[in-house]
């Protein structure tokens, strides 16, 4: 027995050796887990999260838009609607040409099938958008037809139940769901809301699993807007010009309607319009549809600007509706000769004919007297003039609530005369229609300049009311006295003068025309055959309830802004006054 | 008491022998695994209820998500049937004519 021992350990030392070598084994099982628990913790720890916690984006439900008509009842202008995305996988796909026919009806460009039927064929691809506003009935449909490869992915959309005639007022919301022109990209944040996070445990399938781990932060959603606009005043205001762009045979045109006791908008349209229900399909040529051109496009606003010269002398106490001067048809500056439209000449003329016959020279000799020598244009004179077109809040944005608003351009006082000769019958200036109709409103209200708005209220889930309040800019414009005195001027281009198509009996309403040249662009001078027609007044002159202004973009008839722009403002005159119920005064 | 009844009851012998509770270590053990059923039972009950719940709002979220969904349509109906536009349309299918002039009467 000792013999077969030989060479052997004794059973101690092997058990001691064991023993040795399995403490071995746990002390570096020990430091293994040490490295891994300790110094390895974050590592592990985030590679764990990234497998098991999950976070969800809960997106916050869209506030609505609304607008209301003369009762104050509420209509919907945007709405949220359920949308699908129909997607495929085209692994899974198994006859392209089969599911391409079936789904036919649902794919929203035609010219592309082509393309989509070689990206089906394509198995290497996983992910192919087909149409991304497919409505919820069709979305029961497609998933009736039960074709493989074929995936409806749900998403909040949104909807337009007026379609284009408030289309530049609310603007649309894009696939990311931010809100892109009008009101849905002004007050973005306040409709989008916040969204919320679900950070959840989740199986091996991604499916969130009940822990205490799991955290929840609901979303908030946005708030419902109510507008200043009457969808009615809308609706009146879009038809009319409509029908002048159509039967003018212009390139486009704008009408806005104002209530000038606040600044509020009662209308605001724009023709050619798009549908923003189906935004995708306006052409890349037409992507000017998209902007509301009386905030964003700027135009030398013409003989509309007398009103502001003849404001500035009657407040300087330079000129009265009664004084005199001598309509020779022409006046020289510097080496330039400024004639009257048509070149006609009236001989001695009130300020009142230069209002209704619109003399360009009759306000030039405005600007002289405005300076220290009324015989010619001096540097006071253009200074006092500049601080005037501040006043009425040209060459500023007014700071209305919509986005992309065009500030214009004003030529400063250093100017050369004759730049300011011109700026005295509205060329050489630049303004956007929202500030042309803002300063007649500061006139029609007897000298208070406000900041137009067009979101009246905003009521937040909770059924907090978040009121507009009017904001003045300026509350002396220039005198209520002298805002009277130029009311009644401008009454007179509409009894005697080129507004004559919108005389109503019983009605007392003043306006001035304006039919400005179009710059080249290039330039110099001005397109020959282009012009654009505008009107911008108010009624009832006594007590006015609104302002309106109109502008016909390079209409194709003959004649100045009496013949395309002046009968559309009449149409709407006389519709709103039935609508507001105002009564005749007089005769 | 009457004297005779005392009389019995001093005769008597009364024995009280004082009861010892012992638990040893099997009582021990199966107390502990009683308890330990006792707490997985009610831990498991718990659990099913919660996911019952769950379960249940689940349900009721998708339910309300389907009926925000049908309510949106709806509204979506109504918007459009009382859009300018059908307005327009309707009034020419009832071949309403436009107001041309208004008569105003002085109340005063």
């Amino acid at each position: 027995m000792q013999d077969r021992l030989v060479g052997f350990k004794t059973p101690n030392r092997r058990i001691g050796l064991i023993a040795v070598f399995m403490s071995l084994i746990v002390l570096a099982m020990f430091c293994r887990l040490v490295y891994i628990q300790i110094f390895q913790n974050k590592h592990f720890l985030e590679k764990a999260n990234a497998q098991q916690l999950r976070q969800f984006t809960i997106e916050a439900r869209r506030g609505q838009i609304y607008v209301h008509d003369g009762s104050g009842e509420l209509y919907p202008v945007a709405l949220n609607q359920e949308l699908y995305l129909l997607a495929a996988d085209p692994k899974f796909v198994k006859s392209s040409s089969e599911t391409l026919e079936k789904l036919n009806q649902y794919i929203s460009d035609n010219s592309q099938k082509a393309e989509l039927q070689s990206k089906l064929d394509d198995k290497k691809l996983r992910y192919l958008v087909i149409n991304k506003r497919i409505l919820a009935e069709d979305a029961r449909k497609i998933r009736e037809l039960k074709l493989p490869g074929i995936i409806l992915i749900s998403r909040d959309g949104r909807n337009y139940p007026e379609g284009e005639m408030f289309a530049q007022i609310t603007g649309y919301v894009n696939d990311d769901a931010q809100g892109q022109y009008g009101v849905e990209q002004s007050s973005n944040k306040a409709l989008g809301g916040t969204n919320g996070i679900s950070k959840a445990i989740t199986d091996s399938l991604g499916v969130p699993i009940t822990s205490n781990e799991n955290t929840l932060v609901k979303p908030h959603n946005g708030s419902d807007l109510v507008l200043t606009l009457d969808r009615n005043v809308q609706s009146i205001a879009y038809q009319a010009i409509e029908t002048a762009v159509k039967t003018n045979k212009a390139v486009s045109g704008s009408v806005v309607v104002m209530d000038p006791k606040t600044g509020a908008i009662k209308a605001m349209a724009s023709y050619p319009s798009y549908d923003p229900n189906n935004y995708q399909s306006v052409p890349s040529d037409e992507y000017y549809k998209f902007a509301n051109s009386s905030v964003s496009s700027v135009f030398e606003p013409g003989s509309g600007f007398k009103v502001i010269t003849m404001a500035a002398g009657l407040n300087e106490n330079k000129v009265s509706p009664d004084t005199k001067f001598n309509d020779t048809g022409e006046v020289e500056i510097d080496d330039r000769v400024i004639k009257n439209a048509d070149n006609h000449r009236f001989g001695i003329s009130t300020m009142t004919d230069v209002i209704q016959k619109s003399l360009n020279t009759g306000v030039v000799y405005v600007l002289k007297q405005l300076g220290t020598d009324p015989n010619r244009i001096s540097t006071k004179g253009k200074e006092v003039f500049y601080d005037y077109i501040k006043r009425f809040g040209f060459g500023e944005k007014t700071n209305i609530d919509l986005p992309g608003e065009a500030k214009g351009y004003v030529k400063d006082a250093k100017s050369y005369d004759v730049d300011y000769a011109n700026m005295t019958f509205g060329q050489g200036i630049a303004v956007t229609n929202i500030q042309l109709i803002n300063a007649v409103a500061a006139i029609a209200n007897g000298g208070t300049l406000y900041r137009p708005y067009v979101v009246d209220k905003e009521i937040s889930t909770s059924g907090g009311i978040k009121q507009t309040k009017p904001s003045i800019i300026s509350s002396n414009v220039i005198s209520s006295q002298n805002a009277a005195k130029l009311a009644e001027m401008m009454e007179q281009v509409v009894q005697h003068g080129s507004g004559w198509p919108t005389r109503m009996k019983g009605y007392r309403i003043a306006g001035k025309t304006g039919t400005a040249q179009v710059p080249r662009e290039d330039g110099r001078g001005y397109e020959e055959d282009k012009n654009i027609g505008s009107f911008v007044g108010f009624a009832p002159v006594e007590d006015p309830k609104f302002v309106i202004l109109v502008r016909v973009n390079y209409p194709r008839v003959d004649g100045f802004a009496e013949k395309t722009a002046v009968p559309t403002f009449a149409e709407i005159a006389k519709q709103l006054f039935m609508y507001y119920q105002i009564a005749p005064s007089g005769n | 008491m009457s004297t005779a009844a005392m009389a019995f009851r001093k005769n008597q012998n009364f024995v009280r022998n004082k009861i010892k509770v012992q638990s040893g270590p099997i009582t021990s053990t199966i107390m502990l695994i009683v308890m330990v059923i006792m707490l997985g039972l009610m831990y498991l009950s718990q659990v099913t209820k919660t996911s019952t719940f769950n379960y249940k709002i689940s349900n009721l979220e998708k339910k309300q998500s389907d009926l925000q969904a049908t309510k949106d349509n709806l509204a979506i109906d109504a918007a459009r049937l009382q859009s300018i536009a059908e307005a327009r349309k309707a009034a020419e299918t009832a071949k309403l004519e436009p107001i041309k002039t208004v008569s105003y009467t002085n109340t005063k």
